[in-house]
């Protein structure tokens, strides 16, 4: 199923080069270059926001590189998965929110590397 | 020539051209006679003693119009102009907001943006959101971006 529109527009008020990507059917959103919060190593990655339903988790944010940092996400359960012919690592971080719009999934996962 | 401290000013100058009837405008509902001519917002602003922290706008068929401090207006006589402190723009949560320039308080930030009381507010600052403290203070230049959001999640 197609992303909302509106909510990729959104995000593009933040991220002007995100782009989508499709893998096995789902949609993803691919923001690059993607800044992490202060004392994340490295400072810029790729994201790759999933925002539906994957791995029981209802939104995911897969980076392309493990990122040391302080914050409380430091259980890495996907490490290495290839999306899009890609690799991907992603911490098991749930938003537990629901009918959340994509730049709010995106900010309530970017507080797994917050200190 | 050496300039005296009585001196006019190059504004004051302007309008003592005795070969041309002044022409009557308002600003903020006082009367000043100055030349028909295009007039400097500049010098208009001198006139009525507005401070650069202020912006003036010309009044058009009942609707204000905001004037750039470089700019320049042609005086027919009658115009009407108004002075406002100055705003920017800013965005919060993909709306378009206005605020003075300069600091500003993240409360009243929040208060503009109406983010609900259990949301924090992040500004969009070089390509990362920074969360700001509900007791601090933002520097507003124009076009800054924030955002809001339920701190939520949890490692599982």
């Amino acid at each position: 199923m197609p992303l909302d529109p509106k909510q990729v527009e959104q995000l593009k008020g933040f991220y002007p080069c995100l782009s989508m990507l499709a893998d096995g059917g789902v949609e993803f959103v691919l923001i690059s270059p993607l800044m992490l919060p202060e004392g994340c190593s490295p400072a810029s990655v790729d994201g790759l926001l999933c925002p539906t339903l994957r791995d029981n988790y209802s939104s995911r944010l897969f980076l392309s590189a493990l990122v040391t940092h302080t914050g409380p996400g430091q259980n890495w359960n996907a490490a290495g998965v290839i999306i899009a012919g890609r690799k991907w690592w992603a911490v098991s971080w749930n938003t537990q929110a629901q009918n959340q719009t994509f730049l709010e999934m995106l900010l309530s996962h970017l507080r797994a590397f917050k200190k | 020539m050496i300039p005296t401290a009585n001196a006019p000013t190059a504004h004051e100058r302007a309008d003592e051209k005795p070969h041309k009837q002044k022409a009557k405008i308002t600003i903020n509902a006082k009367l000043y006679e100055v030349h028909p001519s295009p007039a400097s917002v500049e010098h208009l602003k001198h006139l009525a003693g507005i401070g650069a922290g202020d912006m003036l706008e010309q009044e058009v068929h009942g609707h204000l119009h905001r004037l750039a401090d470089d700019g320049a207006v042609e005086i027919h006589g009658g115009e009407a102009f108004v002075s406002k402190p100055k705003v920017v723009g800013i965005k919060i949560n993909t709306k378009e907001y206005h605020t003075h320039p300069g600091k500003n308080s993240v409360e009243h930030i929040r208060h503009l943006g109406q983010v609900p009381a259990d949301e924090v507010l992040s500004e969009f600052k070089n390509g990362a959101f920074v969360d700001l403290p509900n007791n601090g203070h933002v520097q507003i230049h124009g076009a800054e971006i924030f955002a809001s959001h339920r701190p939520t999640g949890g490692s599982s």
